[in-house]
């Protein structure tokens, strides 16, 4: 206590030099924190938009089906999303059919998706169904009715009500042509949907493919993200009666998106490292001086009688409260900032086409930050240990002093 | 003698000066680094969408980038490709026909884009002919050969030399199809290409499409993918009418945005390290100054004036900003240089990842571009030139009397 106090004493007796030092300190931590709680809820953002369009929080496949894509790894859906739905903290569980195929108009022809669904359960969840006026949405699991890309829908140079073809493979081998008319367009600025998907109730892809009852995909949407890991094995409790059936996490899922947030973050923490050296090597600096200037005064302590390891101790204490001290105004400023990004965030759109498309989903333009306040903490405790490792050698030099030439030092 | 005075204060206290110039070099070096990696990561991403499909400019009746209609083609392209290719900021020039329909294999169907291309010329605007996984890149002796992506190989079950059957609705309306060949299998590392997209002889697909002699685009790649928009402005005025040139900033507008606003985010990343590079170097220079409180009353008693003092701490500073600039800038372009013939692959715990239209590869590469190194260089003296600032000007009104009575 004795220590801490002298140190703190010693700190502000040169107070510029203090202040400056915290600055550098407390602006680095704001720095991160503010970066890294904006990418958290960027991210967030990102997932929620990704696994609600895509494969869930988790996804129940069949085999191989989330590398292969090969349609005939297809499995009967027998109540299954019922009973997943029956768990708790699941919000929805969509079954879904996905089928290459061409589609026809009667002057062009393209190469489509052909997506199978329950419109009804997609359209509480998924993005794509955003933009879409109800009194467009599919009407039955087996009619007629499709929602057509935008792109795709110039491309064909068709328009809503007009008819088409679309022809697929079924599980023969054969070719199944079946005519669909356009009740919706999907425009989700994601060129792979807009240019080449086409939605179906789930009875008709079914149909045309000749898989009766059975799905590629049970999408799973849970109320919160982080109960991903609780529910997974529940997941595979169910299934387990079903070895071929594979619940996956949306990581492994879609590699796309999981794989676009981990560059960034990992681009982002790169920066974070050369900000904390940067901000290291000034503290040693700063310590080293201020235990350069005090050589004679240590000179006096230890011919008073005080041990070298008291030395290092104080000079240990003086690091550790500049780096408590600095956590501490950090923290503040990136509590404020987070605050004000959490509610206000931080709006693009005059910057970004509402369209830009990342990892496979659209980025939105209004950036808004979420707390991660463990990560907060463990960057704070991160500056105090820096500031305790820069401490280190300044603390042996000092503790190195010989008395009596020290005291002779001008 | 200023100047000379400078660098003799700087090394009184060695360990100080050492420890602040380390600061700045690895702030600065480092980020030249991360500037290139950025740099790589969209050099990448803008050829993954211009040289493995659409070229940087591309011609083709007016509209026809909007809808891909197939009648919207045009003939009598010889003489322009010919003269585009006589320009020097070009270089290549693919005249191209589009076709969407079925290709099976056995008893697996998958839709495809096919593109009819003439070899020779094609490779001079993709890469697909340096992307090969297996086979051969086309041939124009191979009438039906096909270069195929790997994703679509894979879901088919070829490999090269097996037959494909190729089905599309023709121009008269009737359906087309007929076999061909795989001659290799390409992988460029983006889903939309790898499993979509087969290249085929431009006239076997003329002939299946009945387009005889018609084409719907002339792709063309220029030494300059940046400046594609002032060499399309020219061009624009000596197409032929009904034809239109679109660059590929007009066919992926996001992409675009995205590498425009690089030179706003690079700036911000700047100002970030620096700011606490600047704080480093602030406090440094304070330090030594009120050391010498004493020593600058005497230099002005003995008639210095006060803007000679500042100067000296100016100086000082700016010496340190010049010796760091230098080593900063040769690390990082030594850095980034390394990076850029060595690089690292990232492949077996990265996927390939999409954005802005363009594909980001799994692995870390730098490309040079003058503005990562210029900017970071030129703002680190500016820093060191404001963080001597203030020490300088306290410096400057110090009074002679009080300083040399200070202990």
């Amino acid at each position: 206590m004795e220590t801490l106090k002298l140190a703190w004493k010693n700190l502000w007796r040169n107070r510029r030099r203090t202040l400056i030092t915290l600055t550098a300190m407390g602006f680095s931590l704001f720095l991160l924190q503010t970066f890294h709680n904006l990418s958290f809820g960027v991210y967030a953002q990102m997932i929620d938009s990704g696994v609600r369009a895509g494969s869930g929080h988790i996804a129940i496949y069949r085999g191989d089906y989330v590398k292969s894509r090969d349609e005939k790894l297809s499995f009967t859906e027998a109540g299954l999303a019922n009973r997943v739905s029956a768990l708790r903290g699941v919000r929805q569980a969509l079954p879904r059919i996905y089928l290459p195929g061409l589609a026809q108009s009667s002057r062009e022809s393209r190469g489509i998706m052909l997506m199978g669904v329950d419109p009804a359960a997609e359209s509480t969840v998924n993005p794509f169904w955003k933009k879409l006026p109800a009194e467009q949405n599919i009407r039955s699991l087996s009619g007629r009715d499709a929602l057509v890309g935008a792109r795709l829908l110039k491309e064909l140079k068709i328009g809503e009500g007009s008819k088409f073809v679309v022809t697929v493979q079924n599980r023969n081998g054969e070719l199944s042509n079946e005519l669909l008319r356009v009740r919706g367009v999907l425009r989700t600025g994601l060129k792979e949907v807009d240019g080449g998907m086409i939605i179906v109730g789930r009875e008709r892809a079914a149909a045309m493919a000749g898989i009766a009852g059975e799905i590629h995909e049970l999408a799973i949407v849970l109320d919160r993200a982080e109960d991903e890991t609780r529910l997974l094995p529940e997941v595979w409790k169910l299934t387990a009666d079903r070895p071929d059936l594979r619940p996956t996490p949306w990581e492994a899922a879609m590699p796309n998106l999981s794989d676009a947030i981990r560059l960034d973050y990992t681009s982002q923490k790169f920066i974070f490292v050369i900000i904390l050296l940067i901000v290291t090597i000034g503290v040693v600096n700063t310590l080293l001086m201020s235990v350069m200037e005090r050589i004679r005064e240590f000179g006096v302590i230890l011919a008073l009688g005080a041990s070298p390891g008291r030395l290092r101790r104080m000079v240990l204490a003086e690091a550790l409260i500049l780096g408590a001290v600095s956590m501490v105004l950090g923290t503040l400023l990136g509590c404020g900032s987070t605050w004000y990004l959490v509610s206000r965030g931080i709006d693009l759109r005059n910057l970004v086409p509402e369209t830009l498309e990342f990892g496979g989903v659209v980025f939105d333009p209004v950036m808004r930050a979420a707390w991660d306040i463990p990560w907060m903490l463990q960057m704070g405790l991160y500056v105090i240990a820096l500031c305790l490792l820069a401490s280190i050698y300044p603390a042996v030099k000092a503790a190195r002093i010989a008395p009596a030439e020290a005291m002779r030092h001008r | 003698m200023l100047v000379s005075l400078a660098f003799r204060n700087l090394w009184r206290n060695s360990r100080r000066t050492l420890l602040t110039l380390s600061a700045m070099v690895v702030s600065s070096s480092l980020l030249i680094l991360a500037l290139g990696v950025f740099s790589g990561m969209f050099a990448d991403m803008l050829a993954s969408a211009t040289e493995q499909y659409y070229g940087h400019l591309v011609i083709s009746a007016r509209g026809y980038q909007d809808d891909r209609d197939m009648f919207a083609d045009f003939s009598d392209y010889a003489a322009l490709a010919g003269n585009l290719r006589k320009r020097p900021e070009v270089r290549g020039v693919s005249p191209r026909l589009r076709a969407f329909g079925l290709v099976a294999h056995a008893d697996s169907t998958y839709p495809a884009e096919l593109l009819g291309v003439q070899p020779a010329q094609e490779q001079q605007v993709t890469s697909f002919s340096r992307q090969l996984v297996a086979g051969r890149y086309l041939d124009e002796t191979e009438t039906a050969g096909a270069l195929i992506g790997a994703g679509l190989a894979k879901k088919l079950g070829v490999q090269p030399g097996d037959e494909l059957v190729f089905l599309t609705q023709a121009a008269d309306g009737s359906i087309g199809n007929d076999l061909l060949t795989v001659t290799g299998i390409f992988e460029t590392g983006s889903g939309n290409r790898d499993n979509a997209l087969v290249l085929v002889n431009l006239p076997w697909l003329q002939k299946l499409t009945v387009l005889p002699d018609r084409i719907h685009e002339l792709a063309i790649t220029i030494l300059e993918p940046m400046r594609a928009g002032e060499l399309a402005a020219p061009l624009q005025t000596n197409l032929p009418a009904g034809l239109e040139v679109l660059t590929w900033g007009q066919l992926l507008p996001e992409m675009q945005e995205v590498i425009a606003s690089y030179n706003v985010s690079r700036l911000i990343l700047v100002a970030i390290l620096y700011a606490a590079t600047g704080l480093g170097i602030l406090n440094t220079i304070f330090m030594s100054v009120m050391e010498r409180t004493r020593e600058f009353g005497i230099l002005m008693a003995m008639g210095m004036k006060p803007r000679s003092v500042q100067n000296l701490v100016l100086l000082e500073t700016l010496a340190m900003g010049v010796v760091s600039m230098t080593l900063g800038v040769a690390a990082g372009l030594a850095m980034t240089l390394y990076m850029e013939r060595v690089g690292v692959d990232l492949s077996p715990y990265l996927s390939a990842v999409t954005y802005a239209g363009g594909t980001i590869l799994p692995r870390l590469s730098a490309a040079f571009e003058a503005d990562n190194v210029t900017i970071p260089a030129f703002a680190l003296l500016l820093v060191s030139l404001a963080a001597g600032y203030f020490p300088a000007r306290r410096a400057a009104r110090l009074q002679p009397i009080e300083a040399i009575r200070e202990e």
